[in-house]
C-alpha cells in the first residue's frame, strides 16, 4: 500500500513515515501543502495522511481541490484542532477519517490499515483466498494452515494482490501501489519480489496462487481461470 | 423573602387602608355631629317650651313655682311612647315635676347644671337611645311680690331627654354602608394594586427570567434595552456591558485555552510518536541518537511554551517582583542583541543602535532585558535578510522613548493589531518549531509590569516600528551615536 503523509512538523512527519514504512507501508512525505497536492495529484496514493495547518496551503484547501478533481483517494486528516466543528467541517470537506493530536501509533496505524481495506471494498478484517489465510492487522500469513514468513514489502505485495484477488494486476501498479519516491526501482524488481513471493507460499500439494498473465501483469486466485 | 411585590403591596394596601378608615371615620364624625347639632337644637326648643312654661308666683303663694306644662297636649310627649320626657328639680333638690311615662325612677343627673344648657345620650324608659338636655334657670315671676319681700330667685333644674333613634339608626346606617363601602374599595383596591403591579412589574420580571436564562452558551444575547422602561435601561445598558465583558473574557479563554492545547499537542504528539516508533521497532533508528534529538527539541518546545505562559500569568497577575535600580539603556540593549548576533550575522542583519550612552532608567533590569530581548529576536527572525535593525531612543516629555525598527514583508495593519496576541503568527501553520507565537506577548505582560506601554505599528508597508515608552530618565541626555552590532 502506499500513502503520501503531509506534516509540517518535521520530527513527527520522519516518525510517522518510518513507522509506516515498517508496518510495510511505501510512505512519500511532504511539509507542504502545495507540494501535498501536487503529489496527491500526481500519484495514486491508497491513502493520504494529511495535516490541516500547512505551510502553502492549508489542509482543508488540499483536501478540498483534491475531491474537486475527482480524486476518491483515502484521506485522513491528522490534526491538532480537536473541537467538534473542526471535526464536522474537515468531513464534510470530504474527509474519510479524522484523528486529533497526540494519538496512539497503534490507533493510526488501524485507520489507516481501515481506510486502505475501504480503498478496495474489502470489510474483513482477515483475507481468505483458498487455503491462504492473510491477518493484515497482525501482519501474519497461513498457507494450508502453515505460518509463512515474509518481508514486509512481500507482505505489502501480497495484500496488495489479495486486495485485488481476481483481477490482472499490472506491474505498474504494483510499483505505484508499493513503492515510493525514493525507492531505486529496476526493471525487474516487481518480477523478483512476485517470485520470491511464490517460492515462499509454495506448499507441497498445493496449487499456486500467483498466476502469470503474459503480457498484463499478475492475479492472485486459488486455480487459475 | 424580599420581594419588591409583597413590600407594594403591602405598603400600597396599609396607605390605602388607613386614609380609607380615617376618612371614613372623619365623616362618620362630621356627618354624626351633624345630626347631633339638629337634635340638640330640637331638644333645646323643647327645654325653652318648658322653661317659659314654669312660674315663680311673687303675690299670692310667693315663692311657689309652678309647670303650667299640659303634657297630654303637647306632640311627642305621650305617656305610652313618648318621645320626649322632662324632670324637673327645685334648688333644694325636691322634685317639682316630671313627665308621666317616667314612671318612679326618673331621671339621673349627669351633675350640677348650669344656665347653658349642656347635652348628653341618655337611654329612654323602656332602653330606647335618647339625647338628654339639662339647664338651671330662674322661673318666669309673676305677681307683684309683697312689700318689703324681694323678689324670689329660686332657680329650677330642667333635663329633657328626646328620642335619638332616629339619629342613631341613620348613624348605624352610615357605620355599616361605610364599612361595606369601605372593605368594597379596599378589596378593590387589591385587585387593583395587584394588577397595576403585575403590569408594572412586568419588565421586572421578563428581565428577571432572560438573567436566569443567561448561560455561557447565551452570552451573545443582551437585554432589549430599547424596549425596557426608563428605570430599568440603566441596569439594563450596565447587565448588557457587563455580558459583553464575561463574553469576551470566556472567547478569550476559550481561545487560550485552544491555543495552548493546540500548541501542545504537536510536540506532544511528537514524543508520543517517537517513543511508540522506537518502542515497536528498538532496532531501528527511532532509537538511535538523532531520534533522542528529536525528544529533546520536541521537550524543549514544549518547556519554551509553558515557561512563557507562566512568565506572562507572573506579570499579569502581579506576583512578579520589580525591583528597580539605574540601568544605562545603551547597555542592556547590547547585551540582548548579544545571543542573537550570530543568528543577526547568520541572515546579514544589522544593528543600528542609536541610543545615547548615557541614556539611564530607573527600573527592573531583567525584566526591560526581557522586553528587549524579545523585540530584537522577533526583528531578527522576521525582518528580511541583509536588513537593518534600528535601535533609537528620544525623550519627550522627560521620558525615554525606546524603538525599534525593522523592514518587514507581507505584514498589514491587521496583523500589526494582533502583534501583541497570545499565540499569534502571521503563518497559520506554526510549522516552525521554534516560534510559539508567545514573545511579544511576554514583552508586553513585562511591559505592563514595569508601567511600560509598548506599542506596534506600520510606519510603511515594509517597515515597521515597535516602541516602548520607558521610565523617567534618570541620565543627563546626549548625543545619539551609532553603535556598531554587538556580535
Amino acid at each position: 500500500m502506499r500513502l503520501l503523509l503531509v506534516e509540517d512538523s518535521e520530527r513527527l512527519r520522519r516518525s510517522l513515515a518510518t513507522a509506516f514504512k515498517r508496518s510495510g507501508y511505501a510512505v512519500d512525505a511532504t511539509g507542504d501543502g502545495c507540494e501535498g497536492l501536487w503529489l496527491a495529484e500526481a500519484n495514486d496514493y491508497d491513502v493520504v495522511v494529511l495535516d490541516l495547518m500547512l505551510p502553502g496551503l492549508d489542509g482543508l484547501a488540499v483536501l478540498g481541490r483534491l475531491r474537486a478533481r475527482g480524486r476518491d483517494t483515502q484521506i485522513l486528516l491528522l490534526t491538532a484542532r480537536d473541537t467538534v466543528e473542526d471535526r464536522v467541517r474537515g468531513l464534510r470537506e470530504g474527509a474519510d477519517d479524522y484523528l486529533v493530536k497526540p494519538f496512539a501509533l497503534e490507533e493510526l496505524l488501524a485507520r489507516v490499515q481501515a481506510l486502505c481495506r475501504r480503498s478496495y471494498r474489502q470489510k474483513r478484517p482477515r483475507l481468505l483466498i483458498g487455503d491462504l489465510e492473510l491477518d493484515p492487522a497482525a501482519r501474519r500469513v497461513r498457507r494450508a494452515g502453515q505460518p509463512v514468513e515474509l518481508t514486509a514489502r512481500e507482505f505489502a505485495l501480497l495484500e496488495y494482490l489479495a486486495l485485488r484477488r481476481g483481477t490482472v494486476v499490472s506491474r505498474q501498479e504494483i510499483e505505484a501501489h508499493l513503492y515510493d519516491d525514493q525507492a531505486d526501482l529496476m526493471s525487474n524488481v516487481v518480477d523478483s519480489a512476485v517470485c520470491v513471493l511464490r517460492r515462499k507460499l509454495a506448499a507441497p500439494g498445493a496449487p499456486p496462487l500467483i498466476h502469470t498473465r503474459r503480457g498484463l501483469g499478475y492475479v492472485l486466485e486459488p486455480e487459475a481461470a | 423573602m424580599n420581594s419588591i411585590r409583597r413590600q407594594l403591596t403591602t405598603g400600597l394596601l396599609a396607605g390605602f387602608g388607613l386614609l380609607l378608615a380615617g376618612g371614613g371615620t372623619a365623616l362618620y364624625g362630621f356627618v354624626r355631629a351633624a345630626l347631633l347639632r339638629e337634635l340638640d337644637g330640637a331638644l333645646h326648643l323643647k327645654a325653652a317650651a318648658l322653661l317659659s312654661a314654669t312660674k315663680q308666683h311673687q303675690g299670692k303663694n310667693y315663692g311657689r313655682i309652678d309647670l303650667e306644662f299640659r303634657e297630654r297636649a303637647t306632640p311627642g310627649f305621650t305617656v305610652l311612647e313618648p318621645d320626649t320626657v322632662f324632670q324637673c328639680w327645685r334648688a333644694d333638690g325636691t322634685e317639682l315635676d316630671r313627665s308621666e311615662s317616667l314612671g318612679p325612677a326618673g331621671l339621673a343627673r349627669p351633675g350640677p347644671l348650669g344656665e347653658r344648657p349642656v347635652f348628653w345620650d341618655t337611654p329612654l324608659p323602656g332602653g330606647r337611645p335618647g339625647r338628654a338636655a339639662g339647664l338651671r334657670f330662674t322661673p318666669r315671676a309673676v305677681g307683684k311680690a309683697p312689700p318689703g319681700e324681694a323678689q324670689p330667685q329660686q332657680q329650677v333644674e330642667l333635663i329633657v331627654v328626646v328620642d335619638a333613634g332616629e339619629v342613631a339608626r341613620a348613624l348605624g346606617t352610615l357605620r355599616l354602608g361605610l364599612l361595606l363601602a369601605g372593605g368594597g374599595v379596599l378589596l378593590g383596591t387589591v385587585l387593583l394594586v395587584n394588577a397595576t403591579l403585575r403590569r408594572g412589574l412586568r419588565p421586572l420580571d421578563d428581565m428577571a427570567a432572560q438573567a436566569a436564562r443567561i448561560e455561557v452558551s447565551t452570552l451573545d444575547r443582551p437585554f432589549a434595552v430599547a424596549q425596557l422602561p426608563a428605570e430599568l435601561r440603566p441596569i439594563g445598558a450596565r447587565l448588557n456591558e457587563s455580558l459583553a465583558r464575561l463574553a469576551e473574557a470566556f472567547e478569550h479563554e476559550r481561545r487560550f485555552s485552544a491555543d495552548v492545547a493546540h500548541e501542545l499537542r504537536t510536540p506532544l504528539a511528537e514524543l508520543r510518536s517517537l517513543a511508540e516508533v522506537a518502542l515497536r521497532w528498538p532496532e531501528g533508528e527511532a532509537a538511535r541518537p538523532a531520534a533522542w534529538q528529536d525528544v529533546r527539541d520536541a521537550a524543549c518546545q514544549m518547556e519554551a511554551i509553558v515557561n512563557s505562559l507562566l512568565a506572562i500569568a507572573r506579570c499579569e497577575s502581579g506576583r512578579q517582583p520589580v525591583r528597580r535600580e539605574p540601568v544605562r539603556l545603551r547597555g542592556l540593549v547590547e547585551e540582548r542583541w548579544m545571543p542573537l548576533a550570530a543568528k543577526a550575522r547568520a541572515r546579514a542583519l544589522a544593528l543600528d543602535c542609536a541610543v545615547p550612552d548615557a541614556a539611564m532608567v530607573e527600573t527592573d533590569r531583567a525584566l526591560l532585558g526581557v522586553v528587549l530581548a524579545n523585540l530584537l529576536a522577533n526583528a531578527v527572525d522576521y525582518a528580511p535578510e541583509r536588513g537593518v535593525i534600528r535601535v533609537t531612543a528620544d525623550t519627550p516629555g522627560g521620558r525615554l522613548h525606546l524603538r525599534v525598527q525593522n523592514a518587514v514583508t507581507g505584514l498589514t495593519a491587521a496583523d500589526v493589531e494582533k502583534f501583541f496576541r497570545r499565540f499569534w503568527r502571521k503563518d497559520a501553520a506554526r510549522t516552525d518549531g521554534a516560534h510559539s507565537g508567545l514573545g511579544l506577548s511576554l514583552a508586553r505582560a513585562a511591559a505592563r509590569t514595569l508601567d511600560l506601554e509598548l506599542t506596534a505599528r506600520l510606519e510603511t508597508e515594509s517597515r515597521r516600528t515597535v516602541s516602548v515608552a520607558t521610565a523617567p530618565v534618570t541620565g543627563e541626555k546626549e548625543k545619539a551615536g551609532d553603535c556598531s552590532p554587538a556580535s
